[in-house]
């Protein structure tokens, strides 16, 4: 039994497995639309051990899944959930499940029986890049599509108030 | 070998001398310094005031014997160049130079004493250290030379021995057992181990040692004994591989224990979490 299972209890372990395991991102549009909060807003809220916390499961979450003869030790993953704070404050819990869920499919290339805290942070470099073009993209055609429906709906009340005038003459005139 | 005597260059300005001088003039200078060698060139720098004496520097200067004669006595008693003692004469200035000259004599002398002595030591060590270092190159270059063809030849001899001992296959000896007591028994064992010490290291064949000489409970057999068949060069050769084994399984168990500190951490995030009441969906 560890001091903090001991402290806080076990009861909510698999909660939160479960809950982990039912994010579901598929892309950057998923993460956009999720409701989770960046880590910088979430230590506010959590405060900075939840954080810490939120990180070390997901880094956890994917050294299991790789099966290396150099895997990361425990005091490795506490070094690299400190360097992500300090890099990737911005990005949310749903782009760190997104981002280790390409680095299982070999998004990011074949790892080589030897994970550290490195290559993680090369992984996150790459997903930031990719989602800092995706974002600027998305807000951009946003914009487009804010405007279109600003012109569209211009355009609908001019011919709405050219209709009323033409009706308010045809009255005045008795125009038939 | 010549003997010298310090001519200082002054002397003729001793007012003495310019006296001498004075009175018998060059030839009298000629004569005092005649003189002076002969006190020099005697044992106890002194000269008998004889007959003889006079005449003799009269024949070696050509002067005549009343001539010197006169001129000695002037030299005691008016210029003061000479004193008499005893029925001898001899000169103050002569007996200072002999002093002088024996004092730096001796002084040379011990300083050629230190000299060679240390010339004698460092040669002594010089040739030591030549000797040690053609020592030194030589078990070099015989080293160097030979290191090869003993290291070949120590190869051969190693596999001859081990061979052989293979060929005898060390089986323990039944009869040996009721003949021989446990100790020397096990130290001949032990002579046994020894050609696969550079093989196999110290360490494991201690271990070896140790494990296949533990006796019965009566003390009469030990463990290797109780064996139908003990060939040292196998057992040996099944302990190190089985060894081997043994240390890649540490290997695997270290990876395990990472794996479990990763298994805690993440135990450990999900209680913080559950505690924090985080909702991650």
């Amino acid at each position: 039994m560890n001091e903090n299972i001991i402290k806080y209890g076990n009861t909510g372990i698999s909660r939160i497995a479960n809950e982990y395991k039912a994010i579901k991102v598929r892309n950057e549009d998923d993460v956009f639309n999720s409701k989770n909060k960046s880590l910088i807003l979430m230590t506010q809220e959590i405060g900075e051990i939840g954080v810490r916390a939120l990180l070390s499961y997901a880094i956890s979450d994917l050294v299991d899944f790789f099966n290396l003869g150099k895997t990361m030790t425990a005091e490795q993953i506490a070094q690299t959930v400190e360097l992500i704070i300090e890099e990737f404050g911005i990005l949310k819990i749903d782009d760190f499940k997104l981002c280790f869920s390409r680095a299982k499919k070999g998004y990011y290339g074949q790892v080589y029986d030897r994970l550290d805290g490195q290559i993680i942070l090369l992984w996150l470099n790459t997903y930031t890049e990719n989602r800092i073009n995706i974002a600027e993209d998305q807000s951009y055609r946003n914009h487009l599509e804010t405007k279109q429906s600003f012109l569209n709906t211009s355009e609908r009340l001019k011919k709405e108030s050219h209709k009323r005038e033409l009706e308010a003459f045809k009255l005045k005139t008795n125009y038939k | 070998m010549k003997n010298y005597f310090s001519h200082d260059y002054n002397a003729s300005s001793d007012p003495k001398i310019i006296a001498l001088i004075g009175d018998y003039g060059a030839v009298g200078y000629g004569i005092y310094w005649r003189i002076v060698e002969m006190l020099h060139s005697e044992n106890e720098h002194k000269l008998p005031l004889k007959e003889y004496i006079i005449r003799a520097i009269a024949k070696q200067m050509s002067t005549s014997v009343e001539q010197t004669s006169a001129f000695i006595n002037d030299c005691i008693n008016v210029y003061e160049l000479f004193i008499e003692e005893d029925g001898n004469f001899y000169s103050k200035r002569v007996l200072e130079n002999i002093e002088k000259m024996e004092d730096i004599k001796e002084k040379r002398s011990n300083a050629g004493k230190i000299s060679a002595e240390k010339r004698k030591n460092a040669t002594c060590v010089e040739q030591s250290l030549t000797s040690v270092q053609q020592n030194l190159t030589s078990v070099q270059q015989n080293l160097t030379q030979s290191n090869k063809i003993k290291e070949n030849k120590i190869k051969e001899n190693k596999i001859k021995e081990i061979k052989d001992i293979n060929k005898d296959c060390f089986v323990a000896d039944k009869s040996a057992i009721k003949t021989k007591d446990l100790e020397f028994r096990k130290n001949e064992f032990k002579n046994n181990l020894e050609p696969f010490l550079e093989i196999y290291g110290r360490e494991l064949l201690n271990d070896f040692f140790r494990y296949w000489t533990e006796h019965n409970p009566d003390g009469k057999k030990m463990r290797f004994e109780m064996e139908k068949v003990f060939d040292i060069s196998k057992r040996l050769k099944t302990w190190s591989n089985n060894e081997n084994k043994f240390r890649k399984a540490v290997g695997i168990s270290e990876r395990e224990k990472r794996l479990e500190g990763v298994a805690q951490l993440k135990a450990d995030a999900a209680a913080i979490l559950n505690h924090l009441n985080v909702k991650l969906s």
